[in-house]
This record gives C-alpha cells, structure tokens and sequence, in this order.
C-alpha cells in the first residue's frame, strides 16, 4: 500500500534529478545536437522554475507578513503594515501603469533607491565605529590580520599611495600572492565538495532538496 | 569611582563622536572637494586597453548584478565603462541575474548622456532580469534567444537591430560582470568563462574584490575595485564623474578609520601593560 506514495514521493523525483542532471552535464562532453537542445531547454525550465519561486516568494512575504499584522505581535506587526502597504503600493503601480511608467520610475527612485541607499549608508557609520570599538589584536593572528588589513586598506587609498608609492606593491602584493592563492586553495575545496554534493544528489543518496 | 586613564579614555571615545567626526570629514570634501592626486592601478589600465583594441562591430555583454544601495560604489564604474563603450560606438547588450538590476540600469541609464548617434535598440538595449541565477546565466550563455524574447520594455527582438544574429555567448567579443556578490564572481567565471572561453572583467565591490582576484589574470583580464577603479577609469577614459570627484572622500574615510584603529590599539596596549604591572586583567 505503500509503494504508490513511495514511488511519487522518492523514486519518480530521483529518476527525474538523475536524467536531467546526465543530460545537462552530457553537453559539456558530447556536442550531439539532441543533447544540446535538451539540455538548453532543460536550463530554460530553471529559469521559469525561479521565476515560479519569486512569486511564490512574494506569496510567502504577504501571508506571513499579514500573519504579524492579525495577531497583532508585538514588535513585529508595525513593520509588518508597513511591509504590506509598499507591497501593494509596488505591486498596483506596476500591475497598473506598468514598469516603464513615470510613477513607477518615481517609486522606485524616491522610495526603493533612496531607503536602501541610505541604509547602505548607515551601514558605513556602523563598520567605522564597530571596527573602533571590537577589533582588538590579542594574539599573532590578529596582529597580522590587523596589518595585512591595514596596509590593504592604504594601497587602496589614493592619497597614501602617492604620498609612498610603496604601499601599492604591498597591497598587490598581499592580494595577488597571498590572498589569491589561498582563495583559490578555498575554492578547489569548495568544488570538490561541490561535486561529491551533486554526485550524492544525483544518485539519491541526498534527498534534503526533496523535505 | 576611579578616573579614566588616558589609555581607558582613547580606547572608550563615545561612538557619537565617531559618527560625527566622519559625517563632518566626508561632507566638507565631498562639498569641496580637494582634489587629491590619484594613481592609476594596472586592473584600469588593462580594461581601458582591451577595449580601445576591440574592433569596432564588437558587441558587448554587461551584467548588471548588484544591490541598489551599492551604486556609489560600483554604479560608477558601470557608468564610466558605458561611456567609454558609446564614445568608441561598440554595441553592448545589458541584463541582470539580479533583482535590482533594473534599478541600477534606470538610474545608470538617466546619468549617461549618450552620444547623439549611439540609439537605442540599434547600438545598445537592455533584456531587464532573469529569475535564476546561475541557471540563467547558463541558458543565456546557451542559447540567449529561448531565454529572453524582448527587452525590459517589452520590445520585441524582431525590432531590435542590435538582437539580429545574436545567438548565444560566442557572439559576445567580451562580457562586464559588475556585481558585489561572490556567487556571481564565480558564476560568471564558470558559464562564460570556463565554459565558452569568453574574455570577462569584472567590477566588483571592495569587499568581493578577494573573491574575484583568483580569476586574475587568466579568466579575468581585469578586476576594477569599487570607487577606487571606477575613479581610475573615468581618469582614463576622460569621463570625469562622481567617483572623481569621491576619492578625496575615500582617501580621507581611510585615514581616519586608520587612524581610529591605530588609537583603539595604544589604548589596549596601554590597558594590558598596566594590567600586566597591577597584577590584574583586563576584561
């Protein structure tokens, strides 16, 4: 009784991760025009398959949004109407007047931009003082994380590069041999682990994606 | 009540006064501006170079791929490549795996006085965002024209002149990732570059640019660092603009969290020795 539920819920997604994963990954391997147009279309499948989720995204954003605002929960219901109020401001605006409207290039100017910009803004005053106030060098780590950063941070300053043109080399010098080479360290690690990963997926050992 | 020591003053500045300092600092060069010497950095030098040597049929792709709120610091350089890219009448197509992406291109778009001849749908269009990321940018790297069949206006391809004959990312001399998050560094890198051997730059924001350094020099012929680069690029491509003008400001920002940090660690130091010589700790 159990093999039908079985079979939707775990075989039948498995054999579809697994076929479209082979054909997609076949057309880096094998220029066969059946292959690559399967594999085109199956890529263009992603991107409505995202264009789903932000909907879907939105959907969830205005449920539980509107879930604060009923229940009326303390500290999160005010942000939650406001949430809502430029939801529905944005979302008539451009369902109305559509995108390449003047109202909706006013909105998005003098609302959208200017809030985030500014938040973006904010956002240095808080580095500024938070790098003041909590980076404390109490060990050798920190002593060199404080002067590869410093010296970092002068080799991007254009008026202490002028004034020593010696920071320069040092700053490239710290990003180009020791800073790229470790990333590159990093992201070996991470493709490696990126493909044990997709290999586990593909095979059905790996099935968080389906909860 | 014990008083402050003068290294328990230096490590304990009330944040206001940070925060008003730099407030005061920043706007009085950024309302007069000094006008700080600047030196031009290789990564400049190299975009500047690849594309005054790039044919003139050339068609370009520029990924428009980060937060509103980061203009300042990489909107510039999207600004100052646009222009030199219109002034030299190379063709590009724009479009963005990220959400602001359309954003970033109005505003871009309503800075850039582009030249009289330089039309729009003929010399440059912009396709708008594409939900997917990587998926995306695989699928466009693909085959562009399944992915997309309009631009962000709704205009379709068959009234594009710019759109005839472009198929996929072979048709693309070069490819401009500007963007501040490291999964689109690495996307980029992966879809057009290793992919289909496509020359790429990026612009990236100052945080990402250790991100993006491992692709230097050999997928990436160039990694314009925020402002900084955006300013080295207006210099070179004789497009005076805002990050120009910023970069007595950054100089000067610099400084002083230089000079703060330096302050915070003789008032440690300072702590710890008399800590060490009392016998105490400081917590």
């Amino acid at each position: 009784m159990t093999a039908v539920p079985t079979l939707f819920k775990r075989k039948i997604p498995i054999a579809m991760t697994f076929i479209i994963a082979l054909v997609v990954a076949l057309q880096y391997g094998i220029e066969h025009p059946y292959i690559i147009t399967s594999s085109n279309t199956l890529k263009i499948f992603g991107v409505v398959v995202s264009s789903i989720a932000i909907i879907l995204a939105s959907l969830t954003l205005v449920i539980s949004q509107m879930g604060y605002v009923v229940k009326k929960k303390a500290d999160y219901w005010v942000g939650g109407l406001a949430s809502l109020i430029f939801f529905a401001i944005f979302f008539s605006v451009g369902l109305v007047r559509g995108i390449e409207s003047v109202e909706w290039a006013w909105i998005q100017k003098n609302i959208f931009s200017a809030c985030t910009t500014a938040l973006m803004g904010v956002a240095g005053f808080l580095f500024v003082s938070a790098s003041y106030r909590a980076y404390k060098a109490k060990n050798i780590d920190g002593y060199l994380l404080l002067a590869s950063g410093l010296l970092v941070m002068l080799s991007n300053t254009p008026a202490a590069v002028v004034l020593w043109p010696t920071f320069g080399p040092i700053g490239k010098w710290i990003m180009s041999v020791l800073n790229t080479n470790v990333q590159r360290a990093i992201l070996v690690t991470v493709a490696l682990g990126t493909v044990a990963t997709a290999i586990r997926t593909v095979l059905g050992w790996q099935r968080g994606y389906m909860d | 009540m014990s008083e402050k020591s003068f290294y328990d003053k230096i490590s304990s500045i009330d944040v206001r006064l940070i925060y008003v300092s730099i407030a005061l600092v920043l706007s009085s060069v950024i309302i007069n501006p000094i006008g700080m010497p600047i030196t031009i950095g290789e990564h400049a030098t190299n975009l500047y170079n690849f594309i005054e040597q790039l044919p003139e049929d050339s068609l370009i792709l520029i990924g428009i791929d980060f937060d509103v709120g980061l203009y300042s610091e990489m909107g510039f350089s999207l600004e100052a490549i646009i222009k030199h890219i219109s002034s030299r009448g190379l063709r590009f197509i724009a479009l963005s795996i990220h959400m602001d992406g359309p954003v970033n291109w109005a505003k871009a778009n309503s800075r850039i006085d582009f030249p009289s001849n330089y039309i729009y749908g003929e010399d440059y269009v912009y396709l708008g965002f594409i939900a997917g990321q990587e998926t995306a940018q695989a699928a466009i790297a693909s085959d562009l024209k399944k992915v997309v069949t309009s631009d962000f206006m709704g205009i379709p391809f068959s009234e594009l002149p710019i759109m005839n004959g472009v198929e996929n990312s072979q048709d693309f001399a070069f490819i401009i990732e500007v963007t501040g998050q490291g999964h689109n560094i690495d996307s980029t890198a992966r879809q057009y570059g290793s992919m289909f051997n496509r020359p790429l730059a990026y612009a990236v924001a100052g945080a990402a640019i250790p991100l993006a350094m491992p692709y230097y020099p050999r997928l990436a012929l160039a990694v314009l660092p925020s402002i900084i680069g955006a300013a080295q690029y207006e210099y070179l491509a004789d497009v005076p603009s805002s990050a120009l003008k910023a970069t007595d400001a950054v100089s000067l920002a610099h400084i002083f969290l230089f000079g703060l940090l330096i302050l915070s660690h003789i008032g440690f130091w300072g702590q710890l020795s008399k800590a060490k010589r009392s016998g105490g700790k400081i917590v």
